[in-house]
């Protein structure tokens, strides 16, 4: 399954992402925040990224801590990881934005601090499975029921609390000029984060294979 | 096993409780004036003394394109690289599953 969406995945990924800075420089300029606000194109996009990757990891977890089903585990190391390589563009871009529009680099206000949070709990979660030892399967699926329990509040914190942080307003509210290179970059993404997931998936499967080698060898 | 079933369902709906509540003081707060976050920021006299940064000399404003690509070329690095790791721990995986398999038909054989 994992290669049958690989291959079309990351070829789909590839022209679109080629593509996506065409489509972005067309985009109308902000009158506000000037060219500096193109970012928006490949920051909220990975940030929906990192939310869909929490999510994907906290239901496989559930799956199986209540279900007993390996494959789930297998599917949630894969998101986790996942959401701490989306979580590193999210945090990195997010600043390079901000040092113009707002003048600082970071701010310990709702969303930027409750994000950096979510990432921690992820990278948590993949140190755990590294060094946790035996029973570290169980205990990092309840870390990332955790961190998905979280990802409404990073969302909504916007709403909230005041925040220097544009609300959720942003993306339905967006100018129809900006819409095209907004949603062809989210759908790159999306893809992107398809063809990473099934790639990771696979890596997982060998692993499990290489493991039941291991058991026959000792046999 | 159930107790720790039970222990994590009421963790989580503590830490949604908290989170639940502690938005809904922020928001009370900037409605009704309660002395909260927003209650106080909202109520700040301004200063006057600020200037929009669009109306600032051009010698004292950030050039907004080197963060820019700046941006981009983070997000390509980290997509890259991620990707060169994923490729190198699945030739490894590969590798070591080739060699396990030969030796079992080693194994098989003897």
């Amino acid at each position: 399954m994992s290669r049958r969406l690989f291959v079309p995945a990351v070829l789909a990924a590839m022209v679109m992402f080629a593509l996506a800075p065409v489509f972005i420089a067309w985009a109308p300029r902000e009158t506000t925040m000037g060219v500096v606000q193109k970012i928006f194109y490949y920051h909220v996009p990975s940030a929906m990224m990192l939310f869909l990757s929490a999510f994907v990891c906290g239901i496989a977890s559930a799956v199986f801590l209540f279900g007993r089903r390996a494959a789930a585990d297998r599917v949630a190391v894969a998101a986790a990881e996942l959401v701490v390589v989306f979580g590193v563009i999210v945090l990195v871009t997010g600043p390079l934005w901000a040092r113009k529009a707002w003048g600082v680099w970071w701010q310990w206000e709702a969303r930027l601090t409750s994000t950096l949070v979510l990432w921690m709990i992820f990278l948590a979660y993949l140190l755990l499975r590294r060094y946790g030892g035996p029973g570290s399967d169980r205990l990092s699926a309840g870390l990332a029921l955790f961190g998905m329990a979280n990802v409404p509040f990073v969302y909504l914190s916007v709403n909230w609390w005041r925040t220097l942080h544009p609300k959720t307003s942003v993306v339905p509210t967006l100018d129809p000029a900006m819409r095209g290179a907004f949603w062809w970059s989210v759908v790159a993404f999306l893809l992107l984060y398809v063809a990473l997931l099934a790639a990771r998936l696979r890596v997982e499967q060998q692993r499990s294979r290489l493991e039941a080698a291991y058991l026959a060898l000792d046999e | 096993m159930s107790l720790v079933k039970s222990m994590l369902l009421a963790c989580v709906c503590v830490v949604a409780l908290l989170n639940t509540t502690s938005a809904a003081w922020a928001a009370g707060g900037a409605k009704d004036g309660v002395p909260g976050l927003i209650a106080l920021t909202e109520t700040q006299p301004s200063t006057g003394d600020f200037e929009p940064v669009s109306q600032l000399p051009q010698t004292e404003q950030l050039p907004a394109a080197p963060l820019l690509v700046g941006a981009y070329i983070v997000v390509w690095l980290v997509i890259l690289v991620y990707l060169l790791i994923l490729w190198r721990r699945m030739a490894a995986v590969d590798r070591e599953i080739a060699d396990i398999e030969r030796r079992l038909g080693e194994q098989r054989r003897s």
